[in-house]
Order: structure tokens, then C-alpha cells, then sequence
């Protein structure tokens, strides 16, 4: 079957910026960060107190409540954002779609704040046993399930953990599976909620996170800030999108992965190259058509550096290079959700012909020699764009769109 | 008399190297310990149990010899004690 062209219909987003793709947009294209001071970590000792957290998050808004109590944190964003994400593409699941639509969910930690909590039970205070439900919450892939029986989805239905690239690898994944005709529609995107103790003070010990703010690609960045939330995208072909008349935000293009085969932490230049090259051939797109990219942009001292380096060598001189932003420095890094709230911020930027800006931007490094779009989006129509993700162990994806123009 | 600060240290180091403890010097740098950023971590980690100390980040980015750690610690415990003697009760 000819590979067939794939439009993003839908999207969805819950994250510290706010609850429904709407408030989200609005803090993107004004340049407002959700990070403030992390809530209930009173008296941990944590050396860092930031985190973009989803303020007032109200499970019982969304979910009825024997819903709610089936699931962990991270897996109500996922639900939460997945429900958004088809009612916004407006598609009517028949069942005869229903079978063959997918869903492809990122989780980097599953429900680690339901086995945290557990633990904190059993060790600290004694108790003989947890709740029966810990192990359905706490599987990565509740997510997933979870959306699958909440819509009656009942297609190829997975979850990717791949740390901080779970949600692009998963999203990746839709997109192939949709543009090979393995289905005609697919749920994509990823989900964390990191904010439990036991893995803050995990974070703590490797001494990245930073003690203010996130600050991407500027000289006086002194780390990533965690955040949390949910995003998924709806995927379909173009052509059917098109025949039912949808709004098309933008066209998801290209994919591409690749490994360092280095070190589980320091970054490579060598493999963020590759990933985007792959993408951009996968796309079928030129460097040149690129306006945007959604840098991994973590605020790390190394991070900023190397994929600085590996934009650079992707685009050639700096004046031809595309605009680059890390809207991380607003949702913060939410590991498993960050490609797919990226990913929005992404196809929402060329929808609108508003880039997103680095939030919280001082003073540009010189070691991070790109056009970084700083503090204040920028309006320009752009034909296309990559999303990056980079994670911890060396495993790159890179998503490519295309404006409807 | 050797320091049983430096000791540690060495002690420590050649722990988390996998090295012999004559192999590991005061003046021996990081680089030539093949010691990267996760050892360096490994080394800190080991070095707060042991001493129960708490090392900030900042002052942790900028060891790069076995003695930036000796030192480091030193000034570490220095602040400590005064500002344990010139605080209130």
C-alpha cells in the first residue's frame, strides 16, 4: 500500500500551564511559565522547591469517582487529554473504525507516586499490606488501557518507555502505523506525574535539577525543572480528514530514531544528528523547509550544548538555521509527556504562525549558537518544523510537520 | 600521620573506580582516574553517608581533582562548625 499523507486532527493537553488545549496555548504564545514552588514536599530536604505542577487538578471534574480511584495520577492526564483530544477531532468512533484505530501512549515512570505511597506504607508505617489496585495503577501502560476501555478503542494499543523520548517514540510509532494503512486513526501521546518524594530525591542525587528555574541555551542555566501533565494528538490520513471535512492543524510528517551507543547520561552531538536527519528524510522534507524546532532543551549544561552543536550541523550556518525554542522552561521537563506536549506546542506554532518563545531567557550562552526565539513568541508562517526528544540512556526521537500552509 | 579525611576520600575513590587504594593519589585528577560525571555522583553519594555531610550542587560541579574534594569537604565542615557556633541556640 503507498504510504499515505497523515493530518493531526486533534489535540489535547493538560500541564502546568493549564487544564484543555486553550489556556495552554495562551501560555505558550505569551511566554508565561507554569514553574513555582513544588506543593506537599514539605520537609523532604530537597535541595531544589520548583516544579511545574497542574495546580488544582480535580480528578472528579473529569472522571466518575470508581474511575478516578482505578487510576494513578499519570494515567487521569493521559485519560483527561486523550477524551480531549478525540472530541476536538470531532471523529464518531464507529465500531467498525473503533477496531481499527490505535493507541500509543509515553510513560517514562507509570504510576511511581501509587508505588511510593504504597512503600511509604509498608515501611515506614508498618502496614502488612497495600491497596489490591496498586498493581493496575501502577503499570505503565495503564494509560493506554485506560483510554482503549474509556472510548472502546480496540486497535494496536501500546505504551513506549524510553525516558525523556517516551511520548515522541509513541507518537512516532501512530504515525507509521497510520501512514502504512495498519490503521486509519490513532491516539498518540504521552503522560508523567513525577511529583512523589522517593523520585524527587532520585533527581536530587543527580544534581541537574535546577535550584530557580528553567532556563534553555542561556549562559547562567543551572538545570531542568520537572514538570507533569498529559498531551495526546489525534492522527488520521490526510485524505480522510479531508473527506469529512476536519480541521487540520497541521500534517505529521517524519520520524526518525536513533541511539548514542555512549553513555546513559552525557549526550552525543553524533546521535541528535542522526535522529533529525532521519526524521527529515522520513519526511521527505530539506533542512531549508525547516523554520522551527521544538528543541529537547532541558536547561542542562550538557544537553544545550551538544543539541545546540547537532542543529547546527544539521542547518549549516547560523543564518540559515531555523528558529529554535525549548518550551520546556514553561511546562517544565515532564519526562514521558514532554514530546507530546512539545509535540502540541509544535503543531499549534504552525497552525497559528506564532513560535513559542524560551521563556525565562538571560543572557545567550555562546557555546549554544542558535536563533533562540527569546521570551516573546514570534509571528512567522513556517512550512515546516521538528520536535525533539532526547532521553537518558542515549535513544533519540525526532518528529517532523509540515504547515497546511 | 596520614589525614583521615584524605584517607576516606582515597578509601572512597578507589572504591567507586574499582582501583587498588595505592593507585589513587591525592593529586591524581579525575580525568586521569577515567572518573566521568556518574562516577563523580557515585563519589559524592558515598562521601555525605560516610561523613554525613551534605554537599550543594554548585560546589559538587567544580571538583575536578581528588584534592578540589578534600578541600571542598574541608570548607564544607569549616562553614558548618562556625555557623553552628554563631548561631542562636
Amino acid at each position: 500500500m503507498a504510504a499515505r499523507r497523515v493530518a493531526v486532527t486533534g489535540l489535547g493537553a493538560i500541564c502546568a500551564l493549564g487544564q484543555g488545549i486553550e489556556p495552554t496555548w495562551a501560555a505558550l504564545a505569551a511566554g508565561r511559565s507554569g514553574i513555582g514552588p513544588i506543593e506537599s514536599v514539605e520537609g523532604a530536604g530537597l535541595r531544589f522547591s520548583n516544579g511545574a505542577q497542574v495546580r488544582d487538578f480535580d480528578p472528579a471534574r473529569h472522571l466518575d469517582s470508581a474511575r478516578a480511584d482505578m487510576l494513578d495520577r499519570f494515567a487521569q492526564f493521559a485519560l483527561v487529554s486523550a477524551r480531549e483530544a478525540l472530541a476536538d477531532s470531532g471523529v464518531t468512533l464507529t465500531s467498525e473504525l473503533a477496531e481499527r484505530t490505535a493507541v500509543f501512549t509515553g510513560s517514562c515512570l507509570g504510576g511511581q507516586s501509587t508505588q511510593d505511597a504504597g512503600f511509604v506504607e509498608l515501611y515506614r508505617q508498618g502496614r502488612e499490606r497495600v491497596h489490591p489496585l496498586s498493581i493496575p495503577r501502577i503499570m505503565a501502560n495503564a494509560g493506554a488501557s485506560q483510554i482503549a476501555m474509556d472510548l472502546g478503542v480496540r486497535g494496536p494499543c501500546c505504551t513506549m518507555s524510553t525516558a525523556c523520548s517516551s511520548a515522541n517514540h509513541a507518537i512516532g510509532h501512530a504515525f507509521w502505523l497510520v501512514r502504512s494503512g495498519v490503521a486509519e486513526l490513532a491516539l498518540a501521546g504521552g503522560s508523567e506525574a513525577p511529583f512523589s518524594i522517593g523520585h524527587l530525591k532520585a533527581w536530587e542525587a543527580l544534581r541537574v535539577i535546577a535550584p530557580d528555574t528553567c532556563r534553555p541555551f542561556c549562559r547562567d542555566r543551572l538545570g531542568m525543572i520537572l514538570g507533569e501533565g498529559g498531551a495526546m494528538l489525534v492522527l488520521e490520513p490526510l485524505e480522510a480528514a479531508e473527506a469529512r471535512g476536519a480541521r487540520v492543524y497541521a500534517e505529521i510528517s517524519g520520524f526518525g530514531m536513533s541511539a548514542d551507543a555512549h553513555h546513559v547520561t552525557q549526550p552525543t552531538v553524533d546521535g541528535p544528528v542522526r535522529a533529525m536527519r532521519a526524521a527529515l528524510c522520513d519526511a521527505g522534507l530539506a533542512p531549508e523547509q525547516i523554520g522551527y524546532v521544538n528543541a529537547h532543551g532541558t536547561g542542562t549544561r550538557g544537553n544545550d550544548t551538544a543539541e545546540a552543536r547537532a542543529i547546527r550541523e544539521v542547518f549549516g550556518l547560523r543564518a540559515a538555521s531555523p528558529a529554535v525554542s525549548s518550551t520546556k522552561s514553561m511546562h517544565g521537563h515532564a519526562l514521558g509527556a514532554a514530546g507530546a506536549l512539545e509535540a502540541v506546542a509544535t503543531v499549534l506554532a504552525l497552525e497559528k504562525g506564532v513560535l513559542p518563545p524560551t521563556a525565562n531567557f538571560t543572557v545567550p550562552d555562546p557555546e549554544c549558537d542558535v536563533d533562540v526565539v527569546q521570551n516573546h513568541a514570534r509571528r512567522v508562517e513556517v512550512e515546516g518544523a521538528l520536535s525533539n526528544s532526547f532521553a537518558f540512556g542515549g535513544l533519540n526521537a525526532v518528529l517532523a510537520f509540515r504547515s497546511r500552509g | 600521620m596520614a589525614d583521615p579525611l584524605v584517607e576516606t576520600v582515597l578509601s572512597a575513590v578507589a572504591e567507586v573506580k574499582r582501583l587498588p587504594r595505592e593507585r589513587v593519589s591525592l593529586d591524581a585528577t579525575f580525568a586521569e582516574l577515567k572518573m566521568d560525571s556518574l562516577d563523580t555522583l557515585t563519589l559524592l553519594f558515598e562521601l555525605e553517608n560516610r561523613l554525613r555531610i551534605a554537599v550543594p550542587d554548585e560546589a559538587a560541579k567544580s571538583v575536578r581533582t581528588v584534592r578540589d574534594i578534600v578541600e571542598g569537604i574541608r570548607g564544607l565542615t569549616a562553614a558548618a562548625a562556625s555557623g553552628a557556633a554563631t548561631s542562636p541556640p
